[in-house]
């Protein structure tokens, strides 16, 4: 019996040692929090933070939070309790709303003019990541990562002789005028017969892969710059006017849905991960994706096969019903805000550490890690353009870029897109019945917040 | 039911053994199949990850449409090169092992305490105890993080071990109350004839019974300690980090392929309780040793 | 209550405790912990399912009176109720099918033989896996084009997205999870039944049939029926498994009461209002199925005080 009397004394020892150990403490050398997401941009931002800890002696730790929801439970969990864990926070663009609504971002209008040389920032950046309401001309934020959507194609198989002869065939059999080679393509039209050519052409082959998965935004996201191109939008953003319920997004989504066909089986339920993953498995043409992930596309440790056969081409372009070209590419990435719950004295440092990132020599190496950055000067640079195959996509898709709303509801109006476009492009149901449904209760919940009459 | 009936031979039955051990081995191969698959994705480079057909054998080269995968560590590479990781295992551990601990010895207490003294309101002591389990974590997340923000209980590990110890009392109250329901009182009542007092004949005569259901309960609270995703989400940011948010954080980073560092990171997270499942083993299939006392 | 009599309804001779007092330190550090954790929360709660308190907007709370919990039993295209009965129904089946093969591994594993314990503790490996992480593995072998799921089965299903199937990948995933679960509860009730009862029954030259039907099944019961009480709350909360295999889409086969709760709720503009009082239903039909089984427990065992003799 001896044996139980060990187990015994096991208990309150472990238990003391618990409370112990466990009333963790917390060091108070100066410290910059960042909250941010678990990807590889966050990576380079640690970089740049031990460059500004050597510079100042200010610490700065990024605390990376996944995608997969966490990032923004702990954004709003933040906000809710009013906490000041985090000084600076590099929220989506689409939370504008809820932060400056709140009060929970910073203004810092005022701030700016003798801190941030804007003239050379990109004006859609400093609009969609830092600005709210859209127009007012108050700022929260300084862009951070400038991200948008974009493809990337299968060099060797859009060049290789036989499959262009193969596919003028293939567009003569069908009909298609004018004929067009097999380039990366420059309208909606053309993008989707390549992408059936190669479906039929080649056994197990996709000729897209979109992320239109339920999750989140997904579908949305993917589906914005075609209904942008066709002439189609949700809504003006200075008014809060709901447009979505019009002939141009009824024809954008039966275009898409069209589209759809040409994905892979699992294609209409894809996140942005598994649209990599099948790239990268040689088993699709073209892939749409966001430009944070075409590193991974472009790396030979993440793609051996393909990393040297990819090419990189923005969002094409199509003529609306309204006769006009229109192009357009759907905007991610984030602005840097601080906090406004945090000390005085804890929001002069961040505000520090904003002015020292949004300098351009600093911007320069946040490229060179792997940062997106919006500084013109950067962007422009040789060295910048030359250092990955996808760097030239930016300056075209920061003039072509739009987001989805930013008013603090967007989450109700995201739910409501995702839910009857998903009916839309996986379960048959009717496009008009789709934005019909979208527009009232997009206007319910404007209406309901009192941001429109 | 003819097999549960063949099954239930306490009694000798040799005819049975080997459909025993076909329907045993069957249900093991199924069950298993996916953590062997696994612990192969866990291996392989990102493009064979997606291959059809799907690639089981380990080589270094992999030809078309073969079962050939190019065998790598690149994803524990990967998943050990954080920093941070080592200290949220630690987190992990420690959280764990005392949260267990701490349920384990309160909630054997409790469940001695219903199974050898029924009380009046206990039966109602008891539902709320079964209660507690029954709200959706989400529901309780808002409040229980507001809680935590106010006592400055935020990000520290002695949070989330009082948090992990509420969780699995109401199982470990119940579980071990039925465990010592098992356990005839008469024995308890001979010891303390004998001169022993109720601590004593409590230590001596009933836990060593009840180490079975300890072993089980432990295993449970630890497993479920172990792998909780939720609260330590939205209760951590940096110091107190557990491995599942850790993991989920590699899921979740769009700017790779996730597959292979998912199943790497999810591997090295599981052996750690596979061993201590293997060092229970005992106790977890020891049948009772009292005899006959009750029915 | 049919009273107190417990094992020494006397003064312990020796110790300066009485059986009150020893109950008391048995109970309380228990019970004070829980009451400590969870009436905040769920106070806190109860009054927030009454408001449209939004803390994000931070707008002052309103007291809208049942407005939320209408709302939610009026819900458009009865979204509310059919959580529910998708809830429902995947508890029977995934519980059912738990208990089944649990119970029925736990027979097979009842006769002695080497590496019994090695063997047992490798079969609980799945329920060892984190259901955060496991569900995006299930992900990964339902996923329609490389799935090694659809290569077993030569087919090109699309598990995760399709109507038909998503509710099937979700139980799936479940049941093999959670199998190990009853199976190991299973065992620990079959351990506990005393080989002297098999003696007399031999004895007795009872059937196979009668042994079982008498001896083992309601003297396991007790633990099985524990871990049907326990599958059956965590089933019907189900979060993370649901979510990461198909989202949470509302009117989906798979959106079950907490999918709904999340995509209702706590996205930031919301109030909480809602999603609180959908919670709050949701105890208290957790509160009505635990009644309900531990009735049938209290049944089996033949009293009416949650397993024990008396």
């Amino acid at each position: 019996m001896a044996e139980s009397r060990s187990y015994t004394w096991l208990f309150p020892l472990l238990s003391g040692l618990a409370l112990l150990l466990g009333c963790d403490k917390r060091d108070s050398t100066p410290e910059i929090r960042i909250l941010w997401a678990e990807w590889r941009p966050s990576d380079a931002l640690a970089e740049l933070g031990a460059l500004y800890q050597a510079k100042t002696g200010v610490a700065v730790k990024v605390v990376k939070k996944s995608w997969d929801g966490a990032f923004a439970d702990a954004t709003f969990s933040e906000f809710r309790n009013r906490d000041d864990n985090y000084d600076i926070i590099i929220g989506d663009s689409q939370w504008m709303g809820l932060g400056v609504l709140g009060g929970h971002y910073l203004e810092l209008t005022d701030w700016m003019k003798g801190n941030i040389r804007t003239e050379v920032l990109e004006p859609s950046a400093l609009k969609w990541y830092c600005e709210y309401p859209k127009g007012a001309a108050r700022y929260y934020a300084v862009p951070c990562e400038a991200d948008a959507m974009a493809w990337a194609y299968r060099k060797d198989l859009f060049e290789d002789a036989g499959h262009r002869a193969a596919f003028a065939k293939y567009l003569t059999e069908n009909h298609v005028t004018p004929l067009f080679p097999l380039e990366p393509p420059g309208t909606w039209e053309e993008l989707a017969w390549i992408a059936r050519y190669f479906k039929q052409a080649i056994p197990g082959m996709a000729g897209l892969v979109m992320a239109t998965s339920r999750n989140y935004d997904m579908a949305t996201m993917s589906f914005e710059p075609v209904m942008w191109s066709f002439g189609g939008d949700f809504g003006d953003y200075a008014t809060n006017r709901v447009t979505v319920d019009s002939r141009a997004t009824v024809e954008a989504l039966r275009f898409y849905t069209d589209l759809m066909a040409s994905t892979s089986a699992g294609g209409r339920n894809m996140g942005y991960g598994e649209v990599a993953a099948e790239y990268i498995a040689g088993r699709a043409a073209m892939a749409c994706n966001f430009l944070a992930f075409f590193p991974a596309i472009a790396n030979p440790g993440d793609n051996p096969d393909f990393y040297d056969k990819t090419g990189f081409f923005n969002s094409p372009a199509h003529v609306g019903l309204d006769g006009v070209r229109h192009r357009a590419v759907a905007l991610g990435g984030q602005g840097m805000s601080i906090n406004a719950h945090i000390s005085p004295a804890r929001q002069e440092r961040a505000k520090d550490f904003l002015k020292w990132f949004s300098e351009s020599a600093t911007q320069k190496s946040w490229a060179e890690k792997g940062g997106f950055t919006a500084d013109k000067t950067v962007l422009k640079s040789e060295a910048f353009r030359k250092a990955a195959p996808y760097n030239v996509l930016f300056e075209e898709a920061f003039q072509l870029m739009r987001d989805f709303w930013s008013v603090p509801e967007y989450d109700e109006m995201m739910k409501a897109c995702q839910r009857e476009f998903c009916a839309v492009f996986q379960d048959g149901a009717d496009p008009e019945d789709a934005v019909w449904q979208i527009q009232s209760e997009h206007e319910a919940i404007l209406r309901k917040r009192g941001r429109i009459q | 039911m003819n097999r549960y009936r063949r099954g239930q031979g306490e009694l000798s039955e040799s005819k049975a053994a080997p459909v025993r051990a076909l329907l045993l081995a069957a249900y093991a191969m199924i069950s298993l199949a996916p953590v062997a698959y696994m612990l192969l994705t866990a291996c392989k480079v990102p493009a064979d990850t997606a291959a059809v057909p799907p690639r089981f054998l380990p080589g270094l080269s992999a030809p078309e449409d073969s079962f050939w995968f190019r065998f790598t560590l690149a994803n524990f590479q990967r998943v050990l090169a954080d920093a941070q990781t080592l200290r949220y295992f630690f987190n992990s551990v420690f959280i764990s092992v005392c949260s267990t601990a701490l349920s384990v010895a309160i909630g054997s207490l409790a469940g001695y305490g219903f199974s050898r003294f029924p009380f009046r309101g206990g039966r109602d002591a008891l539902f709320f105890v079964l209660s507690t389990r029954m709200l959706p974590p989400l529901a309780v997340a808002v409040p229980i993080s507001f809680m935590y923000s106010r006592l400055g209980l935020l990000d520290t590990r002695f949070g989330l071990i009082l948090l992990y110890t509420c969780f699995n009392l109401s199982f470990a109250t119940w579980m071990m109350k039925a465990f010592i329901d098992g356990i005839p009182a008469a024995y308890e009542e001979a010891a303390m004839l004998d001169g022993h007092s109720r601590w004593e004949a409590m230590r001596r005569v009933v836990l060593p019974q009840a180490m079975p259901g300890i072993a089980a309960t432990a295993v449970f609270s630890l497993i479920s300690s172990w792998n909780e995703y939720a609260f330590a989400l939205t209760l951590t940011s940096t110091d107190a980090v557990t491995m599942p948010v850790r993991i989920h954080a590699i899921i979740g980073d769009n700017s790779a392929i996730p597959w292979g560092p998912m199943s790497a990171a999810a591997t090295l997270f599981l052996l750690p309780i596979v061993f201590f499942g293997l060092a229970m083993r005992k106790h977890l299939i020891r049948g009772a040793t009292f005899g006959a006392v009750k029915g | 209550m049919s009273g107190f009599n417990s094992p020494s309804g006397r003064r312990d001779g020796r110790g300066s405790f009485s059986d009150r007092a020893v109950r008391n330190l048995c109970i309380l550090p228990a019970l004070a912990l829980l009451i400590a954790f969870n009436v905040f929360p769920l106070l806190a709660s109860l009054g927030v399912s009454f408001t449209d308190f939004n803390p994000i907007i931070d707008t002052a709370p309103r007291f809208t009176g049942m407005e939320n919990y209408l709302s939610l039993v009026n819900s458009p295209r009865d979204e509310v109720w059919r959580s529910f009965s998708r809830t429902g129904a995947l508890v029977l089946v995934t519980v059912g099918l738990e208990t089944a093969i649990g119970f029925g591994v736990a027979l097979l594993l009842r006769s002695r033989f080497r590496g019994r314990g090695l063997f047992t503790a490798i079969l609980l490996i799945p329920m060892m896996l984190s259901p955060a992480v496991m569900g995006s593995f299930w992900r990964y072998l339902f996923n329609a084009d490389y799935g090694a799921l659809n290569w077993l089965l030569d087919a090109r299903w699309n598990w995760d997205g399709s109507r038909a199937l998503s509710f099937w990948a979700v139980a799936l995933a479940e049941v093999w999870m959670w199998s190990p679960f009853m199976m190991l509860l299973s065992l620990a009730g079959l351990n506990s039944i005393p080989k002297a009862l098999y003696e007399a029954a031999e004895v007795d030259r009872a059937s196979r049939w009668l042994r079982f039907r008498h001896i083992t099944l309601p003297l396991a019961a007790p633990m099985i029926l524990l871990g049907v009480v326990f599958r059956a709350m965590d089933t019907f909360r189900l979060f993370d498994t649901a979510m990461v295999l198909n989202g949470n889409l509302e009117g989906q086969p798979t959106t079950f009461v907490s999918v709904l709760l999340h995509a209702r709720g706590f996205g930031g503009s919301r109030s909480l209002g809602e999603p609180t009082a959908l919670a709050y239903l949701l105890l208290i039909a957790s509160l009505a199925l635990a009644t309900l089984v531990l009735r049938y427990l209290d049944y089996v065992r033949g009293d009416r005080y949650y397993g024990r003799r008396l």
